[in-house]
């Protein structure tokens, strides 16, 4: 049909016409179109093929003729001011009206820069740690499967457990499980002597399909092979590429080379690749799963209780991991029933699920999304701000505005000028919030190392942190700017909308009043901004005083300068047969450093752990039945212990050079031990037997010397346990050194080293930290998320009251003429200013009324990590209510009392 | 009444010599000039319509063409808008007609215009 080909035409004609101006379009645009299709029609008569020829010039030349007509008007108009109909004038005009207003242009930028910077930096931190996939080939293959640990005693989910080698050869040796390739992992430490210092290496322990599983090819040497992985085989190691650069000097020559670690010669067979540590995320080097048990101890291949390695595993493409937890729990059922527990109170199984799923940290997750929302509320304050600063100016405009609306001018035109003034705001705070940000990143790495560690994959390209800048988070500032952009410049479009501009142009003369409604659009603005400001105040003040009462937690012991450091005396040293010895003669080369005070041995630091936890089987001649027999924590300290610590010795004393092994067993125990144990609070001299060490069943009970205060062993959170303290001449445990200095604890660390040193240089010496890195780890997300959520609930109510000092100071502005005619009338002036103060003071109150309730809702989702206060708890929301009206009453009162000041001649003069 | 000087306007732009050419003495609306250029030029010079009416409109902002008030013919399309060269764009037309002819002439001295068939 013949219309058809021509009806196709006409409507792209049109579509071409928009090239040109609306003005041209409205005079010719008809006779335009009529031209182009009679010429069309004329064509497509004789011949379709050149009429098509034809036609594309037709189009090619409406559009090239309207850009042109466009840029001829815009030219020749732009110098006017205000007037461009097209839209890049609307751009430079906007530039041009910034750069006359400095401050303004300076404030509302930094104002974005900030909001901008702050959702972009968390934004990042939460797409590197939540929802990047393992950066492995074909993540979705990946699962990592578990043993899942329950007891008919402890109530309670099942928990992962680790496996046991030989459970894990008969998870392997199961065919009905849809599974390409699986692979074991763990990790341990060794030391590494004869290149360099000692030094302490995190190895992982893995079966030969690991690397492959994770894509992963060494760059130089092999991988292993299942001949690497057998009892008996030569030892042999991948080294870590930063082990290789700094130990090895990154020399290729190291491969089918001996290193010496733990004292045994061990072959190098390969170097993996730069920026791979593995799925723990801290691998120095990597070993086979039998090489490790000979440089360890063998029971970890041959025990089926020694649950020590998890397991991951890529599975057949397409294969549903629903499915393949399902098959899973079956045969973690069938593995117990051939590997049973001696712990007849344990049930186990298996679980699998995808590896992604395996890494994020509950809390963590928690913790980012909060602050993520945190950060859209403080965007949402500066973009509420920006757009009442822009409200504020489009009333002063008010007049321009109007008269541009009466000669045609079109409001969306009239909004396009206000858009573009705030895309231009926008892309000048999205450019210096990229900067905020990572500034951002950095401050927030800095301070919360640990959690990116542990939820982020790890996989560090040479020098850059795996949790960065990358497109797509700039995309999302970039996203974010615009979206504020159109916020912000839609808002006092509106504004200007509103009313007839007839009577605008009326009023402009007398000062543009504007209707005196109690909430007007600027009102609205800063009454949402200050209810904002309130949820993020409620939530900071709800972490605060969690964090208060976390602290107030007694911890038992006295803080101060107090250092902690680990040593490890590995197999080769010629100590190893006489550890305590070395522990008592290094104590006293410690004693004798100067700056310090006193010297301690334990295997754990207060707040951080216990040496080990076990239950109580017999107290003072009173006994248990299994299953209700009293959880006990143990800790193997020397004598100095609780003097170093500051720990009140209550009854009886500690331990003294007496207590050798040849003498009598004997413990210290805490309040809350004899509490539980000894219920009639007489503890002295009776007899207690814990665990399966110094008081088992074939050595028989220990006799209690000593009742010491309560000590904080575990997070705040957990609270007080009983806790048996064990000499360590009596009991060996661990190589944890407490030291009380005078002054800066640090700075003994060089001398303990140095004296460590002395007695064997091949002891490793780490794991250095202070009151404060314990505390800090103790305190979980709490301290970190109160620091953080308090910065922005600041920053929030700064803006929010400017808002209400900005509301204030417009009205006063606006009602001087009447303040200045009522005062010369002898009129009270301070009614009117009281008035003002009262709308100003109204609004704040709304905001608080709105935040109220918004912060109520809110703060459920904090209620993990609280603690000792609950998400409604009435003190918090009304000391922030307090905190915000007082604020915003100030902001309000100083221009308010500004307006008392009024000369009532002047005013009148001006008129 | 003074005329401006018609040199001031050379050289024209192709599409302003094509109205005028186009025009003649004629009175046309768009579409005519379109029809009319493509007569007079047996189709090998054509204007389009989005570069005539912008070319147009220029051409009444500068002097060179007037819009008659009302239809030239009491039968014509009363939708339409006719334009008709002024005195000026006439001049001036003439002038550059004349400007090509010298060049024309210096070409010919030079062997760049092919012999007539």
């Amino acid at each position: 049909m013949r219309g058809g080909g021509s009806g196709v035409f006409v409507r792209l004609v049109r579509l071409a016409l928009l090239a040109h101006p609306p003005l041209r379009r409205e005079q010719d645009g008809d006779e335009m179109a009529e031209a182009a299709e009679a010429a069309f029609r004329a064509r497509w008569n004789r011949s379709q093929a050149r009429a098509a020829a034809l036609g594309f010039r037709i189009l090619a030349d409406l559009v090239v003729s309207g850009v042109a007509e466009r840029r001829r008007t815009a030219r020749d108009r732009g110098r006017g001011g205000g007037m461009g109909s097209d839209g890049w004038a609307d751009v430079r005009v906007a530039f041009r009206v910034l750069r006359r207003s400095p401050g303004f242009t300076l404030a509302a930028t930094l104002v974005l820069a900030l909001g901008i910077g702050a959702n972009t930096a968390i934004f990042s931190a939460v797409k590197a740690t939540l929802l990047t996939e393992p950066p492995y080939p074909e993540p979705d293959r990946l699962a990592f499967l578990d043993l899942t640990d329950s007891s008919t005693a402890r109530p309670g989910p099942p928990r992962g457990f680790p496996w046991s080698y030989p459970k894990y050869q008969a998870l392997r040796e199961t065919e009905s499980l849809p599974l390409e390739m699986s692979a074991a992992y763990a990790r341990r430490f060794l030391t590494l002597t004869g290149a360099g210092d000692a030094a302490y290496l995190a190895v992982e322990y893995v079966t030969p399909e690991y690397l492959r599983i994770l894509g992963v090819t060494p760059v130089h040497g092999r991988d292993f092979t299942a001949d690497d992985d057998t009892e008996g085989a030569p030892l042999v190691a991948i080294l870590g590429h930063g082990l290789w650069q700094e130990r090895f000097g990154a020399d290729p020559g190291v491969i089918d080379r001996d290193v010496t670690l733990n004292g045994q010669a061990v072959r190098v067979v390969g170097v993996a690749p730069a920026g791979f540590q593995g799925l723990t995320g801290t691998a120095d080097l990597w070993m086979s799963v039998c090489g490790g048990a000979v440089l360890t101890a063998p029971f970890l291949v041959r025990g089926a209780q020694a649950h020590w390695l998890r397991v991951v595993a890529r599975v057949a493409p397409g294969t549903d991991l629903a499915l393949l937890d399902q098959r899973v729990r079956a045969v973690g059922r069938a593995i117990e029933e051939r590997y049973p527990d001696t712990d007849p109170t344990v049930v186990r199984g298996a679980s699998a699920g995808p590896l992604a799923q395996a890494f994020v940290n509950p809390q963590a997750r928690t913790s980012l999304l909060v602050l993520a929302g945190a950060a859209v509320l403080l965007l949402l304050v500066a973009c509420a701000n920006l757009a009442g600063l822009l409200v504020a100016r489009a009333s002063a405009r008010g007049r321009e505005s109007a008269v541009r609306v009466a000669l045609g001018a079109g409001r969306w035109r009239v909004t396009r000028t206000f858009l573009a003034e705030a895309l231009l705001l926008a892309v000048a705070g999205g450019l210096v919030g990229l900067a905020v940000a990572v500034l951002g990143l950095d401050a927030l790495a800095a301070l919360w190392p640990a959690r990116f560690v542990e939820a982020s994959w790890n996989v560090r390209a040479a020098g850059v942190d795996s949790v960065g800048m990358d497109p797509v988070v700039v995309g999302f500032a970039a996203l974010v700017a615009m979206g504020t952009a159109l916020v912000c410049g839609v808002v006092p479009a509106l504004a200007v909308g509103q009313g007839d501009p007839a009577a605008r142009l009326r009023a402009g003369a007398a000062g543009g009043r504007a209707g005196r409604r109690f909430l007007d659009l600027r009102g609205a603005l800063v009454a949402g901004e200050v209810a904002l400001a309130l949820v993020l105040l409620v939530g900071a003040g709800l972490l605060l005083r969690s964090l208060a009462e976390l602290n107030r937690v007694d911890r038992g012991f006295e803080p101060g300068d107090l250092v902690a450091f680990d040593y490890f005396i590995p197999r080769t040293s010629p100590w190893v047969e006489e550890e305590a010895s070395f522990h008592e003669r290094y104590l006293e080369r410690l004693r004798a450093l100067p700056g310090v005070e006193s010297a301690a041995l334990t295997c754990v630091p207060p707040l951080a752990g216990h040496c080990t936890i076990t239950l109580a089987r017999e107290a003072g001649g009173r006994t248990w039945s299994e299953g209700s027999r009293p959880a006990i924590g143990v800790h193997y300290v020397s004598d100095d212990f609780f003097s170093t610590l500051g720990i009140p010795v209550l009854q009886g004393r500690t331990f003294t050079s007496e207590d050798q092994t040849s003498s009598r067993a004997v413990m210290v125990l805490s309040e809350a031990a004899v509490r539980e144990l000894f219920p009639d609070g007489v503890a002295l001299g009776r007899t207690i037997a814990i665990g399966t060490g110094l008081t088992s069943e074939e050595r028989g009970p220990a006799e209690v010397v000593g009742v010491v205060g309560d000590v904080l062993f575990d997070r705040p959170a957990n609270g007080i346990m009983p806790e048996a303290f064990v000499s360590h001449r009596q009991e060996a445990g661990g190589s944890t050194i407490v030291l009380r200095t005078r002054g800066d604890p640090l700075a003994v660390v060089a001398g303990a080293r140095a004296a460590l040193a002395e007695i064997d240089p091949g002891v490793p010496l780490f794991g250095v930290r202070t009151v404060d890195d314990l505390e800090a780890a103790a305190s979980g997300d709490t301290r970190i998320m109160g620091l953080l959520l308090t910065v922005f609930a600041v920053l929030a109510l700064v803006l929010g009251c400017t808002g209400v000092w900005a509301v204030v100071t417009f009205a006063v502005a606006r009602r001087t003429r009447e303040i200045g005619v009522r005062m010369a009338l002898g009129a009270d002036a301070g009614a009117v200013v009281r008035a003002v103060l009262r709308q100003g003071v109204g609004v704040s109150l709304l905001g608080v009324l709105l935040g109220g309730v918004g912060a109520w809702v809110a703060s459920r989702l904090l209620r993990s990590l609280l603690f000792g206060v609950g998400p409604d708890d009435p003190a918090a929301f009304a000391t922030a209510a307090a905190i915000v009206l007082a604020v915003a009453t100030l902001a309000a009162w100083l221009p308010a009392r500004r307006a008392t000041r009024v000369d009532p001649m002047v005013v009148l003069r001006a008129e | 009444m003074t005329h401006p000087d018609p040199e001031t306007f050379l050289p024209l732009t192709p599409p302003e010599y094509h109205v005028l050419l186009a025009l003649g003495q004629e009175a046309l609306h768009g579409y005519g000039m379109m029809r009319s250029l493509e007569e007079k030029t047996a189709g090998k010079d054509a204007l389009l319509p989005g570069t005539l009416y912008t070319t147009l409109a220029r051409m009444v902002a500068r002097g060179l063409l007037e819009e008659l008030a009302a239809p030239p013919q009491p039968g014509a399309d009363a939708r339409r808008r006719y334009y008709r060269a002024t005195a000026l764009g006439r001049a001036v037309a003439r002038a550059e007609s004349a400007r090509m002819a010298r060049l024309l002439q210096v070409a010919a001295a030079s062997r760049l215009v092919p012999e007539p068939r």
